[in-house]
């Protein structure tokens, strides 16, 4: 299977502090890869990095094949991007939303299908008329999944998709995830929620302190602390240092 | 284009919510309802009142005194005028307040028992009390326009005592005796800005030029913050519940997010801003059209090309305004910050819009020329006045200041939409972790 990303030697400065520090990981196609690590430890810059939203200080990052400093562009066609507590246009109604951004992707009948795709995955009923504002937490991350997976990305970037949910609605998007990447859609996630990063990701990688100081399968990583949850893995691992 | 255009109507949707529609309506309706209630007091004014009179005296001063009243009232006083019957002269002041509610009269004119006989002996050089004429007012008018009313009988009381002066000191024209020097106002002759205005003093001028002086800034004022504020929100919103982040991995060029936010804005501020227009112009007009001059009399219009220039100098003080607001915008981290954010711009627009309204700029000391120049808003406030007056410089300095300002406003902001700034805010060096942490968060 080919690349979908590909971070090498990846630094970022925000004045005299290294936010991230070298970093370098791979995410193949219909691969869940989860990026997990303390507060502060650099997640969040990395994803935005990715997303196009920040730039680099030092290294390469492909998506697709594009490269990161030429082809800003190309990479924003093919990825998603969903920010940790996002929110939608409170004054829009939820298909009113969806249109807008499927309108970025699409024109004419093309964004009819994606929004109609958009209202499936969503599974709102009713409500997907009535105004954002109106939205419970649990709706709003509907929404928001939807609008990040209709377009068709061939990379989701998705920071703590269930922070704040309950067990239902994370139970439910977490099953969103598992079958976009079936589809063959790559999956970069940052979690503090050990449990998924378990449950659904093929390969972890945890960064400290702006370094990459682990990565492997959730089995691999187990075996290698002789530990039987990825939270244990992370315990270690960060007193380790 | 189609990117252009969807941006647009999303800012759109979401700044013309029927809530603030709705207060914008409001407060225009408010504006407009000020002007109708001025109008009409107005226009109240420019009836003469009814009143009573009642007299205690029945000498030929009176009489002549009848005769003048009917006179000052155009020969209407069967319109305007109830003689009250002598009976009630001396009666208490309850009743003659109960008989002017029954007349319907709000003042009351009383002649005193000894008027005639008064003025007779002042007439015959050997009196020295004059005749008294009491007033006696009910529903006092308390507004704006209250003092007109006591100013309107008394003119009528000096015309009369003139008219008695006059005859007493006799001749065949004792009103020309009275007053042999005129100053007719046809033969004012009045310089000003370069041209000659017969026939009009400064006082007409000035009070002519007042209102374009007092509604241009104002509106302008009223623009800039509106706009300003409605933006600066818009972008603490979007940072607030991070759809900003959303919007900037879109496949959409940045140039187009900025110009979609910008003409967005500028939309809705313009629809809200013609909105008060309206109310103003009617609130306005009520105020100033008691003026006798007009513009048009003194051949102060503005050309169908004057017009252009005027709504270019307004269009490029908002593109200034959006600019400023989405820079500042840009540094805000939620909703609430954003709110404070607004206050510099409304300071910008306010200092300019006090002093074109009630100072003359030509006359202002050259560093608050300067200082007046470099804001961009003061422009448009003074354009209709310069294109009026002739001051080309000014109007096309300004114009040529304008246009280099918002384009300077609007390269800065795309550059910021382009950099980390937007996300990260302004980097700070070693030593000052907190507000560096503040800045750029937990991670």
């Amino acid at each position: 299977m080919a690349d979908a990303l590909v971070v090498k030697d990846l630094s970022k400065m925000y004045g005299d502090h290294l936010a991230v520090d070298r970093i370098g990981f791979s995410v193949k196609e219909g691969e869940i890869f989860g990026l997990i690590g303390p507060n502060g430890a650099g997640k969040t810059t990395t994803l935005r990095i990715i997303s196009t939203l920040l730039t680099m200080t030092k290294g390469d990052v492909w998506v697709c094949g594009n490269n990161m400093r030429t082809d800003p562009d190309k990479i924003r066609r093919c990825i998603s991007y969903l920010p940790e507590d996002a929110g939608a246009y409170k004054d829009l109604t939820g298909r009113a939303y969806l249109k807008f951004m499927a309108r970025f992707f699409s024109g004419g009948g093309g964004a009819e299908r994606m929004v109609e795709d958009g209202i499936r995955i969503a599974d709102l009923g009713d409500r997907i008329d009535s105004k954002v504002s109106t939205y419970s937490k649990g709706m709003t991350r509907r929404l928001l999944i939807a609008r990040a997976i209709m377009p068709g990305p061939k990379l989701a970037i998705l920071d703590e998709i269930t922070s704040g949910l309950d067990v239902v609605n994370a139970f439910e998007i977490r099953d969103i995830v598992r079958s976009i990447a079936k589809d063959g859609v790559s999956v970069l996630l940052s979690s503090h929620n050990m449990f998924e990063v378990d449950q659904l990701c093929d390969r972890i990688g945890m960064i400290d302190g702006g370094r990459m100081i682990l990565e492997g399968t959730p089995s691999e990583l187990k075996e290698r602390f002789n530990v039987s949850t990825v939270e244990e893995v992370f315990i270690k691992a960060a007193v380790r240092g | 284009m189609n990117h252009l255009w969807n941006l647009i109507r999303k800012e759109l949707k979401e700044l013309m919510t029927p809530a603030s529609v709705v207060s914008i309506l409001v407060v225009a309706l408010i504006f407009g309802a000020m002007g109708g209630l001025l109008g009409s007091e107005t226009e109240k004014l420019s009836v003469p009142p009814t009143i009573g009179v009642l007299s205690g005296d029945g000498g030929t001063y009176f009489d002549d005194a009848k005769l003048y009243i009917d006179d000052f009232y155009g020969g209407m006083s069967d319109d305007y005028v109830i003689w009250f019957d002598s009976s009630f002269y001396g009666a208490a002041d309850h009743a003659i307040l109960n008989e002017m509610n029954v007349s319907n009269i709000s003042v009351l004119l009383v002649f005193d028992a000894d008027y005639s006989a008064n003025i007779a002996a002042i007439a015959g050089g050997s009196g020295t009390e004059k005749g008294i004429i009491s007033v006696y007012w009910s529903d006092v008018n308390t507004g704006v326009f209250g003092a007109m009313s006591s100013m309107l009988i008394g003119e009528m009381i000096s015309y009369i005592n003139t008219r008695t002066a006059a005859s007493i000191i006799g001749g065949s024209n004792p009103v020309f005796l009275q007053s042999p020097v005129d100053s007719p106002k046809g033969m004012n002759i009045t310089f000003f800005n370069g041209k000659v205005y017969e026939g009009y003093t400064p006082s007409d001028i000035s009070g002519a030029l007042q209102s374009q002086s007092f509604l241009m800034p104002i509106l302008i004022m009223i623009i800039i913050t509106m706009i300003g504020g409605m933006i600066i929100s818009s972008m603490g919103n979007e940072k607030e519940n991070k759809t900003l982040e959303t919007l900037l991995t879109l496949p959409v060029k940045r140039t187009t997010i900025v110009s979609g936010k910008l003409m967005g804005s500028a939309i809705a501020g313009l629809v809200f801003g013609a909105a008060y227009l309206i109310g103003m112009y009617f609130y306005t007009n009520s105020v100033w059209s008691t003026g006798t001059v007009s513009l048009s009399d003194l051949g102060l219009t503005l050309a169908a090309t004057d017009w252009l220039i005027v709504a270019a100098m307004i269009f490029l003080a908002i593109l200034s305004a959006l600019g400023i607001c989405m820079i500042l915008g840009a540094f805000v981290k939620n909703y609430k910050a954003a709110q404070t954010l607004t206050l510099p711009i409304s300071v910008l627009a306010m200092i300019p819009m006090f002093v074109t309204m009630f100072a003359d700029y030509s006359t202002l000391p050259s560093a608050f020329q300067a200082a007046l120049f470099a804001i961009p808003f003061t422009h448009p406030m003074m354009v209709m006045n310069n294109l009026m007056l002739g001051d080309t410089f000014m109007v096309w300095a300004g114009l040529g200041y304008l246009a280099l300002f918002s384009a300077a406003m609007i390269y800065i902001t795309v550059r910021i939409y382009n950099s980390d700034i937007l996300l990260t805010g302004l980097a700070k060096k070693k030593g000052k972790r907190g507000l560096f942490s503040s800045l750029f968060g937990d991670e």
